[in-house]
C-alpha cells in the first residue's frame, strides 16, 4: 500500500513538472520565436519560413499541456449555480457524475488520438514547413489528454473520499483578487466565490 | 433531431458544473459519433486542427503582455497620468479613474483584473476627495469593461477567426464607439460632479504633467505597437501581439522594474494557464460549431427568418437581447463561437456589415461584465470594497445605462463603427 502511494505522489509530480514546464516554455519560446521572425523579416529582410509553423506547435503544446495543469488546478471556467442551490450531498453526487463524465471525454480523445498518432505514422505525413513527421506536433493530444484525464481522476477520488479540499472550486474571481495580491483574507475570497458561483 | 440532442446535453453538463470546454466536447465528440459517420479518431484529430490557425496565435501573445504588465507599478503610473489629463476637471478623479481603467483593461487584457488594480487605489482616493460613494465604485465598476472595445483585444481576435473577418479591421473599427462610449461616461460623471457643486481645480503644472506622461507612456506604447503597426501596415495582428509581448517584458523587467528575473517562471506558468483556459474552450467551440454547419443549421435559421421578414433593425434588437442573456451565464469567447456561425449567415442576408455586426457582439460581451446577474466585474467591486452587491448594481446604473446607450447608438448608426475602417482600407 505505501509503494503504491510513493509511485502515485512521485508519479504526481512528474506528470507536473511535466505539465508545467511545457505550458511555461510553449507560451515563452512561441513569443520569441514569433518575435525574432518579425524582426529578421524587416532587419535582415529574411525571416525563417518554419518559424511560424514551429509558433503554433509551441502555442498548442502550451494551450493542451497548460489545460492539464488548469483540470490540476480547476481553474477551468465553469457554471456553478446549481451547484450552489441544492444540497451538499447531491452536489457531491453531481459534481461526481460531472467528473466522470469529463474523465471520459478526455480518455477518449487521449485514446483515438493515440489511434490517429499511429496512422499518422503509417502514411509518414510530414509538416509543410518545417519537414517534420506530423506525429511529433501531434504527440500532445494522446499525452496531453491522457495527463488531464489524470488529473480529473484525481479529482474524483478525492471528490469519493469527500476531501473538503478538493470539493471547493477555484472561481476566476477569488484567482485574480489573490493574484493581484489584494487582501485575500479567506472570507473574502470565498464569498466572492459564493456570489459568483464559480462564474464568468 | 441531433441538433436538439446537442443542445441539451451541452446544458445539462453546463448545468451540473462541468467546465465549458468540456461541455462543448463531450456533447459534440458524443453526437458527432452517435449521428454522422465521422469517426472518432476524425473527431481527435479536429481538436488540434481547428486551433491551427496563425491568427489564433496572438491571443496567448496578448495575454503574456498583459500578465507582464498587470503586475506591479503599472496600474499607479496610469492613475497617475490619468489624473494628470483629467483631474482639474469638476468631477475629475471620478473621470481619471473611468480615463484610467480604460487604459489598463485594454493593455492588461482583463476588465475584472482592473477592478482590482484601479479600485484598489481610486476607490478610496474619490471617496476621500468628497465624492459620494456611488462616484467610487459605478465609475471603476463599470469602465473596465470598455478596455475590450480598444485593441488589442483578444474577445475581436475570436470574432475575427470565427466570422473569417480582417482582425486588424476590427480593431480599428472598435477605436471610436470605445472612445465615444468613454467619453459618454465621462460627460455623466461631469454633469453630476458639476450638480454636485464640484468646481474646476487648478491643473498641475505642464511639467509635471508631461513627465506623468513619460512615466506611463511606457505601458500606453503597448496600445500604440497594436494600432500603429496596424494601421501603418506594418505588422500583421500576430506579429503585432508578439512585438507587444516582448515590449511588456521590456518594460516590466527594465523600465518599471516589477519583476525579477526570479519571477519570470511564474509570470509565465500563470499566462500559460490563462491562455490554456481560453484556447482549450475555444477547441471545444470549434468542435461544437463545426458540427452546426455540418447539419446546416445557419442556413435553417437564415431561411427561416428571412421568411418571416425580420428586418434588419428587428433582428439586431434580437441579437442585442439573445447576446445580452448569453453574456450573463457564459465565457465570452464561447459565446462567439457558438453564436456568431447562427447569426452571421443572417446579419449578412440582411446587408449588415460582419465588422459592423463584430462591434456590437463585443459591445454585448462587455455589458455582461457588468450587469447582474453574474457580472464579475459586479462581484470583484463588491468584494474588494465590502460593499453588497445589491449596492454595487445601484451605484453602477447610471454607467452601465450610458454604455447600453451607447450600444444601442452604435447598433442602429453603423457609420460609428465603420467610418475609421472603411476610410482607412478603401485607399
Amino acid at each position: 500500500m505505501r509503494a503504491i502511494r510513493s509511485i502515485l505522489s512521485i508519479l504526481d509530480r512528474v506528470v507536473g513538472f511535466v505539465e508545467s514546464s511545457i505550458a511555461s516554455i510553449g507560451i515563452a519560446g512561441g513569443v520569441a520565436l514569433a518575435f525574432y521572425n518579425v524582426v529578421a523579416r524587416y532587419l535582415f529582410d529574411s525571416s525563417l519560413t518554419w518559424a511560424g509553423e514551429l509558433t503554433v506547435y509551441l502555442f498548442l503544446w502550451s494551450t493542451f499541456f497548460g489545460a492539464s495543469y488548469c483540470f490540476r488546478q480547476d481553474a477551468h471556467i465553469a457554471v456553478g449555480v446549481l451547484l450552489e442551490k441544492v444540497s451538499p450531498r447531491i452536489a457531491r453526487y453531481l459534481m461526481l457524475f460531472s467528473y466522470l463524465v469529463t474523465f471520459v471525454f478526455l480518455a477518449s480523445v487521449s485514446w483515438y488520438g493515440y489511434e490517429y498518432l499511429l496512422l499518422d505514422i503509417e502514411l509518414d505525413e510530414r509538416s509543410i514547413d518545417l519537414d517534420i513527421p506530423m506525429w511529433i506536433p501531434y504527440l500532445a493530444i494522446p499525452v496531453a489528454f491522457a495527463f488531464s484525464a489524470y488529473r480529473v481522476a484525481q479529482k474524483f477520488f478525492a471528490t469519493l473520499r469527500g476531501d473538503p479540499e478538493a470539493i471547493l472550486r477555484k472561481s476566476e474571481a477569488e484567482m485574480i483578487i489573490s493574484e493581484m495580491g489584494e487582501d485575500a483574507t479567506e472570507s473574502l475570497v470565498k464569498d466572492v466565490e459564493k456570489r459568483t458561483g464559480g462564474m464568468l | 433531431m441531433s441538433v436538439a440532442v446537442l443542445f441539451s446535453l451541452f446544458a445539462i453538463l453546463l448545468l451540473i458544473g462541468t467546465p465549458i470546454a468540456v461541455s462543448l466536447g463531450a456533447s459534440t465528440f458524443l453526437t458527432l459519433v452517435v449521428f454522422t459517420d465521422i469517426s472518432p479518431i476524425e473527431v481527435s484529430s479536429m481538436i488540434f486542427e481547428k486551433i491551427e490557425g496563425y491568427s489564433l496565435m496572438a491571443i496567448p501573445m496578448f495575454i503574456l503582455a498583459g500578465s507582464l504588465l498587470s503586475k506591479g507599478s503599472s496600474a499607479y503610473r496610469i492613475i497617475e497620468f490619468a489624473k494628470s489629463v483629467t483631474g482639474h476637471m469638476p468631477g475629475g478623479l471620478p473621470i481619471s479613474g473611468i480615463f484610467a481603467s480604460i487604459i489598463f483593461a485594454a493593455v492588461s487584457g482583463s476588465s475584472p483584473a482592473t477592478v482590482v488594480a484601479i479600485g484598489s487605489i481610486m476607490f478610496a482616493a474619490i471617496e476621500e476627495a468628497g465624492y459620494p460613494r456611488r462616484y467610487a465604485i459605478g465609475t471603476v465598476a463599470t469602465a473596465g469593461s470598455l478596455g475590450i472595445l480598444i485593441p488589442p483585444s483578444i474577445v475581436m481576435i475570436v470574432y475575427g477567426v470565427t466570422a473569417e473577418q480582417s482582425i486588424g479591421k476590427l480593431f480599428i473599427a472598435g477605436i471610436v464607439p470605445g472612445i465615444m462610449i468613454g467619453t459618454m461616461m465621462m460627460l455623466v460623471t461631469y454633469i453630476g460632479a458639476r450638480r454636485l457643486g464640484f468646481v474646476r481645480s487648478e491643473p498641475e503644472p505642464f511639467g509635471v504633467r508631461l513627465a506623468k506622461m513619460r512615466e506611463a507612456s511606457w505601458a500606453l506604447m503597448t496600445i500604440a505597437i497594436v494600432i500603429g503597426g496596424i494601421y501603418g501596415g506594418v505588422f500583421t495582428p500576430t506579429e503585432a501581439a508578439a512585438v507587444a509581448a516582448v515590449w511588456a517584458f521590456f518594460v516590466s523587467m527594465f523600465i518599471y522594474r516589477d519583476i525579477r528575473w526570479r519571477d519570470l517562471p511564474k509570470v509565465f506558468l500563470e499566462a500559460a494557464k490563462t491562455s490554456a483556459m481560453i484556447m482549450f474552450i475555444i477547441a471545444n467551440a470549434m468542435l461544437f460549431a463545426h458540427f452546426l454547419t455540418l447539419e446546416n443549421v445557419p442556413q435553417a435559421i437564415t431561411g427561416f427568418l428571412i421568411e418571416s421578414h425580420v428586418g434588419p433593425m428587428m433582428f439586431l434588437l434580437f441579437v442585442n437581447i439573445l447576446l445580452f442573456f448569453a453574456g450573463d451565464f457564459m465565457e465570452p469567447s464561447a459565446i462567439i463561437m457558438i453564436m456568431v456561425p447562427l447569426l452571421l449567415p443572417v446579419a449578412t442576408a440582411l446587408g449588415i456589415d460582419p465588422i459592423h455586426f463584430g462591434i456590437i457582439v463585443t459591445i454585448n460581451m462587455e455589458l455582461g461584465m457588468i450587469t447582474p446577474p453574474i457580472g464579475l466585474n459586479l462581484f470583484v467591486t463588491s468584494g474588494i470594497t465590502g460593499e453588497s452587491l445589491k449596492n454595487v448594481i445601484v451605484y453602477s446604473l447610471p454607467w452601465s445605462m450610458t454604455i447600453l446607450l451607447g450600444l444601442l447608438l452604435v447598433t442602429y448608426i453603423p457609420e460609428i463603427a465603420l467610418w475609421l475602417p472603411n476610410m482607412m482600407y478603401n485607399h
